[in-house]
């Protein structure tokens, strides 16, 4: 890479033993912006590089635009550049007064107009300063040569070509004013001007690409660019405030082989001028902000579009304990905090119930700036994600939709679930075949859910939720990555979006669990005067897509199975009339049962056998337990 | 105000955030990192950066991840704690307490009931002035057991002469860890602290937090521990906690109270140094938007920050409102809460506890008395009990305490001083559903399992009915139970109970088996059940026990009833609640002891306990580079109690249902006759042994072949193996046990050659001493 370097900028012992050469000339390009109340010309005057000539940015310029400091045309530039002394065929060195600033500017109108071997003076007037070397008062006046100027159109950019990258994505506009400014949360420095940024622009703020005068190492800039989300394939455009610190842009994106970045010339003095063009302000105004992001111990700028912009953005998880709901939270919210620069939060509601019960799990996404306060569950979300298709019976599942929230679900094709209709009218809803395809791909449903999340919802970083999941499993389970990537890929591309589902007028009511007893009526001491009543609890939604038959014809009825059953849910009764057994299995309370096998597995003649379960199919075979009370 | 002006002023607000929370980008002068962690999480990576010597902890929810992640972090390498699991919290806190005597750093995590149970050693510590770090995730007390968050835990430890910092969310738990080491070592304060956050709110809930990525730093801000007089320094020999009486205690006491007021001067010295390393800033009482409050909510930790959107929200909408919360609750700041309120003309207090009978929460009781001292104040209080047992706080449960304060300041009078927030009176005539009828004894006593004593041998002989008929038993659990799919507790209960005959009391003492069968207002118990804390569930019993015979005796209960009572532990209970146990073993009252013995704690999320045979992966005995799972070999709990010469102690298995439930028989011949009977049963756990939900059968068989867990009763103190792999030439290597298991695959690896041949000898060790006493009546 340093020859690299060599290529853009000359050292300040290269340039103090080659002083005086005839073939160089020596260009004091400094300019400070109004608000850093210096003149550059006085400065010059007072001390400058010996023989080094003095260029006015503001003077060779357009003198006929309104705009600070445009481009001039070829004529103008040549004349100017020959009564500065500086001809065909010579080296140029070019430096400033702040050390990597407006010498990038004139590098960059010297290239635009085709001038030889160009380049900047590595740290500029403070590095030759510090070192102690020779400076020069008064004005220097050289030989008028002749140079030729001739406009390369390639180097630079107008309105109407940034307009369309813009609009059609064709190239990225890359804006090197600093972020409060971009963010329009700074008051804009020159008047006529409206704060913010073009829709859609990326933000480098030209400080960050030098350190001390000089321009950062291209490792340390390659981060930058691409954290702020430059994709180096695409082409690139580069503005500012006025063009001057665009071209630092220009600098470092060419010492990283983006040799030819057009300069938007114009820039926000033109395109914050005209009150017909587009403006987005921090997150606050265009679904667009700017968020810190840190990664490998570097604080760098990215931006990501959150689809709110007055609230946090949240989802539920529905799920029974198993499926992975909760380590899905876990995974989208680990990224977004983590690799995507967001605020977030994530939790689940534990209750003291096992695996196999009801699980909600709440992750909460915001701008890296808003703090998240409070700790409750969400109630309002913007996208609910139910695992378990059982769990649409549950009304809970669709508490506090709004018309305009996601709703997710877990089924295979078909007739589109009537539960469904209690969604509002406008909900989008997602059907996803997440089980298929989880154990199609050996994996979980969570993965296939996280997949479809992302695609449904384009500010969830794909790539960054991928990372994430894999790293989650990369530690515990090595074996389950390369399945878990393959089901998070069809998640993100084999589900439905089903139309005209709800069928309810407005939002749903949040849900609030209210006790059966309250003060007035729970039995002091809080004991249960009610024997047995678990027997009203429903346990079917516990099993995983399985459960167990009993084949009559081959049951001998030896009361094995009855020993080894967690749930206690097979029905016993007397033989039947003829019967030689006094006993007989008669079947399963499907109502309990959570499709542990124990009884398979215990079957000493193959009548117990594990079957897929289609829906209606334990309904159709449940024997009831307790007859008279739940048939 | 427009909505887009409200929805202006409420983004302003937001980027008001406060200083100590988290943000992407880090002040401060060390380099930090961003990370996304739970309150748990955090505590447990300061600890780690702290690099503390000892961790003596007890698992309970929902404090337990503490100590998993740091033994997870162990497995790993990353730091070397030595961490001791205590058999309760009572024996943890002894744990550290000898060792922060011994002149090292400790730390400690609790909750709840764990934070009662080491009460009694807490003030013993304060008074001899052992500094040491607690964390409490705070969660509510018993009973009835909810495992939820509020404050009724930490409300006890107001008075023992702890200091007690506050830390609101996960990066304040991180931050709170390193400033409690600091002040309790200061030469001028020398308590030990406590940092409580709460449970599941704070302690379950991923934030982004910044942690410290400067080794240097942490060491040069936290400086060498103070040497402090320590038994280990044998060349200077001291008393440590001689017997002090009247004239000199009240002296110790008066130095602890000066401690508790240095401390005033020290924290926020210790506060300040901590923000210029983190930029973070804690001051003693946070206060939100108070400058020019009218109406101001006192609220402890994480609802303090709900709060706080909801003032924004009433800011925006013209309200002079604000927040305080204490960040430091031991010492109070009064003196601050005197400056904060003097011009607020209203405030609701809330108190996550009630102090019963006080007509307010401590919180609120303690801020009353601190304004009274200010002449000048003229702020109406009102106090208010919210969010008990984890119920959730929302920013609508603020908005109407605010508004309840406002219309204090509307009227000019404090219409209800104290009220419970957010309870719900119920309807009446609604309720729980009515479940099962009431089982005859009848009905039970079907004799399934036909008893005698052989006159010759002096023992029982059991005749058992063909399984098949025991289906015609009630079953006294009703199904509908939560436990996890293929558990093997309730085989066990069901097989236990196809014998029982008659009327049957049970006590579960806390574990699955409870926790799962009687989630309220449901239940699976068909007979009289009770649930005692496991620390304490046999003595308890024998209460029960010793009430009915003296109730029968007068008369009061009738005679013919015979109750069997048998009490229903896991082998965690069996840990933490094995003194009362043996108490109850050496009095010989009439009840059964029945362990189901799962390997570990397994509702809590699978800690080691005791039972935990060696190498065995659980949560706090991880496998990874440096840790090959639990590193000492299980508790022989049924020699333990054959020891103590009880009439019938046995071993059995849920895979062994015959031999089970002939020894369950059994015992409950000699539980009505002669006395206590202890019985340890084996039994399934698919989520924590890491096996499919199908798989018992082989497993459990596995662990008995290879003579890991022998079948065997001891009757009258004559031991009888029942099961001899040996004679039926079943006997396999552990090996083949281990390898059918998830948590215990690891120990078949080549580097773990030595743990595995030093189980296999230990298990030969074992089975032959057993063979021995199997064979000589007298051993």
């Amino acid at each position: 890479m340093g020859n690299v370097r060599e290529r853009y900028f000359t050292s300040t012992a290269q340039l103090a033993g080659e002083i005086g050469s005839p073939d160089l000339v020596v260009v004091d390009a400094s300019w400070y912006l109004p608000e850093q109340d210096r003149n550059a010309r006085r400065e010059y005057l007072a001390g400058h590089i010996p023989h080094a000539v003095f260029f006015d940015i503001d003077e060779i310029a357009d003198r006929s635009s309104d705009l600070p400091h445009m481009l001039p045309d070829p004529l103008s530039f040549s004349q100017a550049m020959q009564r500065l002394g500086i001809g065909d065929g010579m080296r140029i060195v070019v430096y400033d007064g702040a050390g990597l600033f407006s010498a990038a500017r004139v590098w960059w109108m010297l290239r635009a107009f085709c001038a030889g071997e160009v380049t900047i003076l590595d740290g500029g007037l403070p590095q030759w300063r510090a070192e102690g070397r020779p400076l020069e008062e008064g004005p220097v006046t050289r030989q008028p040569r002749h140079f030729t100027a001739r406009l390369d159109h390639g180097l630079v950019t107008e309105i109407d070509e940034v307009r369309r990258a813009l609009e059609n994505g064709s190239a990225q506009v890359l804006d090197a004013r600093p972020a409060d400014h971009f963010d329009g949360t700074t008051p804009e420095p020159h008047p006529g001007l409206r704060c913010g940024h073009m829709p859609g622009s990326l933000n480098i703020p030209a400080s960050d690409l030098t350190v001390q005068g000089f321009l950062k190492e291209p490792e340390a800039l390659v981060p930058i660019f691409e954290r702020a989300g430059v994709v180096w394939t695409k082409p690139l455009i580069a503005c500012c405030g006025s063009g001057v610190t665009a071209a630092i842009l220009v600098l470092a994106l060419a010492i990283l082989g983006k040799r030819r970045t057009p300069l938007y010339d114009g820039s926000w003095a033109e395109w914050g001028a005209r009150s017909d063009l587009p403006v987005a302000r921090g997150f606050n105004k265009g679904h667009r902000e700017r968020v810190d992001k840190e990664v490998k111990g570097e604080r760098v700028k990215q931006n990501i579009c959150l689809p709110n912009t007055d609230r946090f953005f949240e989802i539920r998880f529905e799920s029974i304990g198993g499926l992975g709901a909760h380590a899905a939270g876990q995974v989208l919210a680990t990224a977004a905090v983590l690799r995507m620069g967001l605020n977030g939060a994530h939790f689940s509601s534990y209750g003291s119930e096992k695996k196999g019960s009801l699980i909600r799990s709440f992750v909460r996404l915001g701008p890296s700036d808003w703090p998240i306060r409070t700790s409750a569950p969400v109630e309002t979300p913007d996208a609910v994600v139910v695992f378990h298709a059982a769990l649409l019976r549950n009304a809970a599942s669709f508490a506090g939709l709004r018309k305009d929230s996601t709703f997710i679900f877990n089924a295979p094709p078909g007739p589109v679930p009537e539960q469904l209709s209690a969604l509002p009218r406008g909900v989008r809803v997602i059907r996803v075949d997440a089980l298929a395809i989880a154990v199609e791909e050996k994996s979980r449903p969570n993965a296939v859910f996280l997949g479809t999340l992302c695609a449904a919802f384009p500010f969830l970083d794909a790539e960054e939720v991928l990372e994430a999941l894999t790293e989650e499993f990369a530690g515990k389970h090595p074996e389950a990555v390369a399945s878990n990537r393959r089901a998070f890929e069809r998640g993100a591309k084999e589900f439905e979006v089903l139309e005209g589902v709800g069928q309810a007028d407005g939002d749903l009511p949040v849900g609030h669990f209210e006790p059966v007893w309250g003060y007035e009526t729970q039995p002091i001491g809080g004991f249960i005067p009610n024997p047995g009543n678990s027997i009203w609890n429903d346990l079917s939604v516990s099993r995983t897509g399985m459960l167990p038959i009993l084949h009559a014809e081959k049951c001998i009825h030896c009361g094995v199975c009855d020993l080894v059953c967690a749930d206690l849910c097979l029905v016993w009764g007397n033989g039947a009339e003829g019967s030689k057994f006094k006993r007989e299995l008669k079947g399963v309370d499907y109502r309990y049962c959570k499709g542990c096998m124990r009884c398979v597995e215990s079957c000493p003649t193959g009548a117990l056998t594990i079957e897929a379960e289609v829906p209606g199919l334990a309904d159709r075979l449940r024997v009831p337990l307790f007859p008279s009370l739940i048939a | 105000m427009d909505d887009l002006t409200t929805q202006l002023a409420s983004t302003q607000s937001r980027e008001g955030a406060p200083a100590s929370a988290a943000t992407a980008a880090p002040a401060g002068t060390v380099r930090q990192k961003l990370d996304f962690r739970s309150g748990n999480e955090a505590a447990a990576l300061a600890a780690r950066d702290i690099g503390f010597h000892v961790m003596g902890y007890f698992p309970i929810t929902p404090s337990t991840e503490v100590a998993e992640s740091l033994s997870k972090m162990q497995a790993d390498g990353e730091h070397e704690i030595a961490m001791i699991a205590g058999d309760g919290e009572h024996g943890a806190a002894g744990i550290c307490y000898g060792a922060a005597l011994g002149g090292g750093r400790v730390l400690n995590a609790t909750s709840s009931q764990g934070v009662l149970f080491s009460l009694e050693q807490l003030p013993v510590q304060a008074g001899t002035r052992v500094p040491m770090v607690l964390n409490i995730a705070a969660r509510t007390v018993s009973g009835p057991l909810d495992i939820r968050g509020d404050h009724s835990d930490i409300y006890y430890t107001l008075n023992i002469g702890w200091i007690v910092l506050c830390a609101r969310d996960p990066q304040a738990v991180y931050d709170m860890n390193f400033a409690a080491v600091k002040i309790g070592e200061h030469l001028d304060v020398r308590l030990p602290v406590i940092v409580v956050y709460d449970g599941f709110f704070t302690s379950h809930q991923k934030r982004r937090i910044q942690r410290f990525d400067d080794p240097d730093a942490i060491r040069q801000f936290l400086g060498q521990r103070p040497n402090f007089p320590t038994p280990l320094d044998t060349e200077h020999p001291a008393t440590f906690g001689p017997y002090m009486n009247d004239p000199d205690l009240i002296n110790n006491k008066v130095q602890l109270s000066e401690a508790m007021e240095a401390a005033r001067r020290v924290i926020p010295e210790v506060f300040a140094e901590l923000e210029q390393m983190t930029g973070r800033h804690y001051p003693i009482l946070d206060s939100y938007r108070m400058e020019d409050a009218d109406t101001a909510l006192v609220l402890l930790n994480s609802a303090a920050e709900t709060a706080k959107e909801t003032a924004d929200n009433l800011r925006a909408k013209g309200q002079k409102v604000g927040v305080l919360s204490p960040n430091v609750l031991r010492p109070f700041p009064a003196e601050e809460f005197r400056n904060a309120l003097r011009g607020v003309k209203a405030a609701t207090i809330g108190d996550r506890a009630d102090s019963y009978g006080a007509g307010g929460g401590n919180l609120s009781l303690e801020v009353r008395a601190a304004i009274q001292l200010d002449p000048a104040n003229d702020t109406r209080i009102l106090s208010r009990i919210y969010g008990l047992g984890g119920k959730d706080f929302y920013a609508a449960d603020a908005e109407q305490f605010f508004a309840q304060a406002n219309e204090t300041i509307k009227s000019g009078r404090v219409a209800e001083p104290f009220a419970y927030h957010g309870a719900t009176p119920g309807v009446a005539g609604r309720g729980a559903r009515t479940g099962l009828p009431a089982i005859p004894a009848a009905a039970v006593s079907l004799g399934m399992a036909k008893v005698h004593r052989n006159e010759a041998t002096n023992r029982l002989d059991v005749e058992l009915e063909p399984l098949w008929k025991m289906t015609e038993v009630p079953n006294r659990v009703a199904p509908g139970h939560g436990a996890c799919p293929g558990c093997g507790i309730f085989p066990t209960l069901h097989q236990v109970f196809n014998v029982l005959e008659g009327d049957v009391v049970v006590l579960f003492q806390t574990g699955c088996a409870m926790v799962v069968s009687t989630g309220y207002p449901s239940t699976a118990h068909r007979i009289s059940y009770v649930h005692n804390l496991f620390q304490n569930g046999a003595a308890t019993l024998s209460g029960l026990v010793e009430m009915y015979h003296e109730r029968v005796r007068r008369g009061e209960l009738p005679t013919s009833k015979d109750v069997t009572f048998v009490m229903i532990s896991g082998d965690g209970g069996m840990d933490i609640g094995m003194g009362p146990a043996i108490g109850a073993a050496n009095r010989n009252h009439r009840m059964m002891i029945l362990e189901y013995d799962n390997q570990g704690y397994m509702n809590t999320g699978a800690q080691l306990s005791y039972s935990t045979p060696f190498g065995h992966r659980t949560s706090t005995s991880e496998v990874g580079k440096t840790m090959p799972g639990k590193r000492y070999h299980h508790k022989d709990t049924a020699q333990i109690f054959a020891a103590c010469h009880l009439p019938f102690v046995f071993t059995a298995s849920e895979g062994y249902p015959e031999d089970l439930m002939r020894k369950v028989a059994k015992a409950q011949w000699y539980a009505k006759r002669e006395g206590l009977v202890y019985g340890k049963i084996l039994s399934y756990c698919p989520l924590n042994w890491r096996t499919a939900d199908d798989a018992a059968q082989p497993i459990l068989q596995a662990a008995i072949d290879s003579c890991f867990f022998p079948l065997y009763e001891v009757e009258h103190g004559c031991t009888t193996v029942t099961y001899d792999p040996d004679a039926c030439k079943r006997r396999h290597p552990v090996s083949d046990w281990l390898k059918l298991m998830g948590k215990t695959r690891h120990l078949l690896s080549a580097a773990n050659k030595e743990i595995l041949s030093g189980i296999q000898a230990e298990t030969d060790r074992r089975w032959t001493r057993l063979k021995a006493m199997h064979e000589h009546p007298l051993l």
